[in-house]
């Protein structure tokens, strides 16, 4: 998932970002910032609002996508 | 929505962008550095745009080719001005317009009549483009700075010395000033999914990251830069947000109220440096069914500068504010066959604040004016009225300002 909505903003990770992005789309953080493990699942209504679009936040803060 | 196992397209990554606040909002931060919270004089510059009907805003009661030349959309009640310091005989206000007839009243709203610039052109674009740029010989501004760009460059560069809020503004626009612009204050609010507020705040923390390990060259590295320090001070501007104590009910309505809202929540956590506030209010291109349609922008625009004026009254910085309400041209004098009217020349800025001295400046308008004429003639230069403005309020020279040379000639017109 990461891979690929990186890809349609156009935004190039170096393996360090990937390998970041990949563990936050794979933790549970509650509102006091407790984790837990989760399995992302794309077809999860749920983990699509709770990862997938602060992954996709995430993704246009980088400077790569900004000057597009 | 639903994602299919095949993936999420670029629609799917439009619709969540959207759901996710922010995005847009940290692209003109740069250079974000605070000041002390003072009791600096500030300007709002509030831009209707489309080009007002001055003569259905300020209407010039005893003249009755005013009347003639508009028999199915001239203003028959009018809210009488006849009270107050500045009280005048001549002109009345919009009936829309209570809040601002009760700042004339208090001697706090001044009419500025018959403004313009020479050799006036009749294009919403050229005539927007002059009014950013402050230079007459504009035809695209796309090459000139805007000059609250160049007031911010000579006085007070820093990205929040002079911001636009809900409007986008050419005048805050040059390659040698980044200001912030943005749609609303709200879209700084990274913590938009109250549910998943955890989520909200690791996601901040991995952009930062990410940032702070991005090696670029050239345009990305000033745009990492820019990003930096936006994430940097976005926690101030969080704090802003969610120390807003409001003192009055802002209308719920109008885009323009909450942006003068937003403007206020700035003000309030100490004004953060800024001198001047931009913003504006849109849909003034009235060639049709005016009566209407400028009758409910005439709603909005009192229910927000009435909301404000109140809201700094309370917050003690009436005195340290001014408000100038301008176009990009006023319209004809005589209605169209579409009771609407068609772009104009001349007309009428309204300037009110605390240290405003109330009534109407200009020569008046004559019959013949309206009668006779086609437009509204033109005897005030706008930059004078900026000008004033800028020299006695905020205590800088404005010749540095506007440095164009073809200017209507004539003094201020003396409302401070």
């Amino acid at each position: 998932m990461v891979d690929h909505v990186a890809q349609l903003l156009g935004v190039e990770l170096d393996d360090v970002d990937r390998r970041e992005l990949i563990a936050y789309m794979n933790v549970h953080i509650n509102r006091d910032g407790e984790e837990t493990p989760l399995t992302y699942t794309p077809q999860n209504e749920e983990h699509q609002n709770r990862k997938l679009r602060n992954l996709i936040w995430i993704l246009c803060q980088h400077p790569s996508f900004q000057v597009k | 929505m639903t994602i299919s196992k095949q993936g999420i397209n670029r629609r799917d990554i439009l619709k969540l962008a959207l759901a996710s606040a922010g995005i847009s909002a940290l692209g003109p931060v740069g250079n974000l550095a605070f000041a002390a919270p003072d009791n600096r004089k500030f300007l709002v510059l509030v831009n209707l745009d489309g080009g007002n009907d001055s003569l259905n805003t300020t209407i010039p009661i005893n003249r009755d080719a005013y009347f003639d030349r508009r028999p199915s959309i001239a203003v028959t009640n009018p809210l009488e001005l006849n009270s107050g310091p500045g009280a005048t005989s001549e002109l009345g206000l919009h009936p829309n317009l209570p809040g601002l007839r009760a700042l004339h009243a208090e001697g706090s709203l001044a009419l500025v009549q018959k403004v313009g610039y020479p050799d006036a052109n009749q294009s919403h674009f050229t005539s927007k483009d002059i009014f950013h740029t402050g230079d007459a010989s504009s035809k695209n501004a796309n090459d000139k700075s805007g000059w609250v760009a160049r007031y911010a460059e000579l006085y007070n560069n820093q990205t929040l010395g002079c911001v636009s809020i809900g409007y986008n503004a050419k005048a805050l626009q040059s390659p040698n000033v980044n200001l912030m612009q943005v749609n609303s204050l709200s879209s700084m609010d990274y913590r938009t999914d109250g549910s998943f507020s955890g989520e909200s705040q690791r996601r901040v923390d991995v952009a930062r990251a990410m940032l702070d390990r991005f090696q670029g060259a050239g345009n990305s590295r000033e745009v990492k830069k820019a990003l930096q320090v936006g994430h940097e001070n976005i926690d101030r501007i969080q704090a802003v947000i969610d120390n807003y104590q409001p003192n009055v009910d802002y209308p719920t309505n109008t885009r323009f109220s909450r942006s003068l809202e937003s403007i206020a929540q700035l003000i309030q956590a100490g004004g953060l440096g800024t001198d001047i506030y931009y913003t504006g209010l849109g849909g003034f291109d009235t060639h049709s069914g005016q009566s209407s349609r400028h009758g409910n922008l005439m709603s909005a625009l009192n229910g927000g500068i009435d909301a404000f004026a109140r809201d700094m009254k309370m917050m003690g910085k009436w005195d340290d504010c001014i408000i100038v309400v301008f176009s990009e041209f006023g319209r004809r004098n005589f209605e169209n066959g579409s009771a609407g009217t068609d772009h104009g020349k001349g007309q009428t800025l309204l300037v009110t604040g605390g240290g405003v001295r109330g009534g109407d400046y200009g020569s008046s308008l004559s019959d013949n004016d309206i009668r006779v004429e086609s437009n509204l003639p033109m005897e005030v230069d706008f930059r004078s009225v900026f000008g004033e403005v800028i020299d006695r309020h905020l205590g800088k020279d404005s010749t540095q300002v506007f440095t164009d040379s073809s200017q209507l000639s004539g003094p201020q017109p003396g409302f401070l």
